[in-house]
């Protein structure tokens, strides 16, 4: 007589979690993401910049004055050399004095100089360090261009054309610095 | 006469097996707890293992897999991860600088500068079309700040593509979320197969009049079932401890038991501490200055940050960067630093030496587990322990298979343990399977709802075997 072995439920449903079990480890493609990079420049209004020696000026851009004869300038500037090279003086083709400021506490004074650290820079911004602008005679609108001239501790002087925005236009253009918080889970 | 009557438990045909002599029915008092406990481990032995095996062989392999991709991500990236050794370095914000060109636009999410000589720095960004655990790293050679090449990074190990896909295979098998289920009941299972397992070995063993030396180095007797036996149960009886290790700490990855290691952790304050990123207004400096990312690392260095370490730029305004060593490799190296950016000066910190005990233990088994924590020996240990679990559940196919009747007619395979032996245990002995069936179940939900439905077609297919025999005697 032939062996007609009976295939017990159990044979079968082991065989079928066998089988399954293999294919769908196989199944797997790279599911690593599409890696586009993102696109090109960042977002916000053309503003002024230049570069001279180590130090280089980017974001240069001055407010539209809200009252007659005087307005903020911001810019970040970047050193890259080995010493620390404070801003100390700077001018400006409209203004008769440009003034260093800092926004404390107590609201905003002179300050003799504002640091700009070996390998690294200073951002100046509302809430910081910010040039101010006084005594312009023929007033100034959105649209023109300023040449700022910037003196620094180590002798270096940067002409830096500057445009002229709304205070809201300038500002949208400001991206928060840094990186983005990453690390998830416990691997 | 029926073979599933349930008052004759059938035991397949073997020397060592005993099975009662017919008519005489074991009470409830008589013979005493084990021989249905006995019978009720090992039915639960045959049937979890025959049933989960298949899950627990792709888990393995994958894993096995896994324990060697840091070797192999340094041969098949050789060219983004080694660069030919040189005298000088240009500094860290030039070659994050070169970087950034080849990203504009992008933000910054870390930097894990060159740490041995010929290591390329690692500069990651996060793109907007990428998960939460992914990023873009691109990679450049410290000495001449020239790019190597820009990869996909995982995780906080920084897997990069080969590893990720190894890595998601052996989680979810690229399934997702239900593939995260499935490997979850593979681990969920292991424990308990592998305990009943070693009980019944050891009991078996015992019952011959041998000593330890029969438990784990048994002699193979006669060719045949009895050898392939006392393989599977000594290899499982060697590799116990470090299955029963696996499991647990696979289930902390998990989604079900994962929650419930993550509430028992938070409710007893046993998690992992952070350092904090928010500068104090005290320490902070002037707004807007930025010390620079050179600075920031020479700062951590000081600090005795001394080993591979990752640098996080401020994530957003009044934030610190955080610096974190990357030694995963004992004795663990897991220090982290918070430097304020205005003055490059460290405003908190947190060394691993102080995290709570089970935090420590919960980093060191995370590690033991991923084959990292005692470098190649870690790796070599856990492929040991990997080839053993596959040879074992081979073996136990094999017994099945050769429990088959070899009659004219009859089941392809050996007839499953029978059942019944619930209602031959003493009451206490019951009570206690079901206190440990009932907290298995309820810390690992998978374990539980398994059994459960394994219970309820076990019952159901008894109940119809019961009926159609009473219909058949007249």
């Amino acid at each position: 007589m032939a062996h007609i072995p009976r295939i017990t439920p159990l044979a079968t449903a082991s065989a079928t979690f066998l089988a399954l079990a293999l294919l769908s480890g196989c199944a797997g493609g790279v599911s690593a993401p599409s890696s586009s990079p993102s696109s090109a420049a960042p977002s916000g209004p053309a503003k002024g910049g230049a570069q001279q020696a180590d130090l280089r000026v980017e974001e240069a851009w001055i407010v539209e004055p809200a009252e007659e004869g005087t307005t903020s300038a911001y810019f970040t500037v970047f050193n890259d050399a080995e010493q620390d090279d404070p801003l100390v003086a700077a001018e400006s083709s409209v203004s008769a004095t440009t003034a260093l400021y800092t926004t404390s506490s107590k609201g905003m004074e002179v300050v003799e100089e504002i640091p700009v650290p070996a390998g690294g820079g200073t951002e100046l911004r509302p809430d910081g360090f910010h040039l101010m602008l006084e005594g312009i005679e023929d007033p100034i609108a959105a649209g023109d261009t300023v040449t700022l001239t910037l003196t620094f501790a180590g002798g270096t002087e940067i002409q830096v054309d500057t445009p002229v925005l709304e205070r809201s236009v300038g500002e949208q253009g400001e991206e928060p610095e840094g990186g983005h918080e990453g690390h998830s889970g416990h691997h | 006469m029926s073979i599933d009557d349930p008052a004759r438990p059938v035991l397949p045909p073997s020397p060592e097996q005993r099975t009662p002599p017919p008519g005489r029915r074991p009470t409830r008092t008589g013979t005493g707890a084990w021989p249905p406990l006995r019978r009720l481990l090992l039915r639960l032995h045959f049937y979890a293992g025959v049933l989960v095996a298949p899950f627990i062989f792709v888990a393995a392999i994958s894993g096995l897999l896994y324990v060697w991709t840091p070797q192999l991500e340094q041969v098949v990236y050789d060219r983004e991860l080694h660069v030919p050794v040189g005298a000088e370095q240009v500094s860290l914000r030039e070659q994050v600088a070169a970087a950034q060109d080849t990203l504009p636009g992008a933000e910054l999410k870390a930097v894990r500068p060159a740490a041995e000589p010929g290591d390329t720095t690692r500069v990651m960004f996060h793109l907007d079309d990428m998960g939460p655990s992914y990023s873009q790293a691109v990679f450049v050679d410290p000495h001449t700040a020239e790019v190597r090449g820009t990869l996909v990074s995982y995780g906080g190990s920084g897997a990069l593509p080969v590893r990720t896909w190894i890595d998601l295979l052996h989680r979810n098998l690229h399934l997702g979320e239900p593939g995260r289920v499935y490997s979850e009941l593979a681990a969920s299972w292991l424990a308990p197969v592998a305990l009943g397992g070693a009980v019944l070995w050891i009991a078996r063993r015992r019952r011959r009049g041998e000593r330890l030396r029969g438990v784990l180095l048994p002699r193979p007797g006669a060719p045949g079932r009895s050898r392939l036996m006392a393989l599977h149960g000594a290899i499982g009886v060697w590799a116990l401890v470090g299955l029963l290790f696996l499991s647990a700490t696979g289930l902390t990855w998990s989604r079900f038991a994962g929650e419930n290691v993550a509430d028992i952790r938070a409710a007893l304050s046993w998690q992992t501490p952070v350092v904090a990123t928010e500068v104090p207004a005290a320490s902070a400096g002037p707004v807007g200055v930025d010390v620079g990312i050179d600075h920031v690392v020479q700062s951590a260095r000081e600090a005795g940050l001394t080993a591979a370490v990752e640098v996080v730029p401020p994530v957003s305004e009044g934030s610190a960067y955080t610096v974190t060593e990357l030694d995963k490799q004992w004795p663990t190296n897991l220090d982290s630093v918070a430097v304020a950016p205005a003055t490059g000066e460290v405003v908190d910190e947190l060394r691993f030496a102080d995290y709570p005990l089970m935090a420590k233990l919960s980093r060191w088994g995370i590690d033991a587990h991923m084959g990292l924590l005692f470098g190649v020996a870690n790796q070599l240990l856990l492929t040991a322990l990997v080839l053993g679990l596959l040879t074992m559940m081979t073996l136990g196919y094999r017994m099945w298979w050769r429990r088959r009747p070899t009659g004219a007619t009859g089941p392809a395979f050996g007839r499953p343990p029978g059942r019944g032996a619930t209602r031959e245990l003493p009451w206490w002995a019951l009570a206690v399977v079901a206190a440990v069936a009932v907290g298995l179940g309820v810390l690992m939900p998978l374990f539980g709802i398994s059994l459960l439905a394994f219970l309820a077609v076990d019952v159901a297919l008894g109940r119809v075997r019961a009926a159609r025999e009473r219909a058949k005697v007249p």
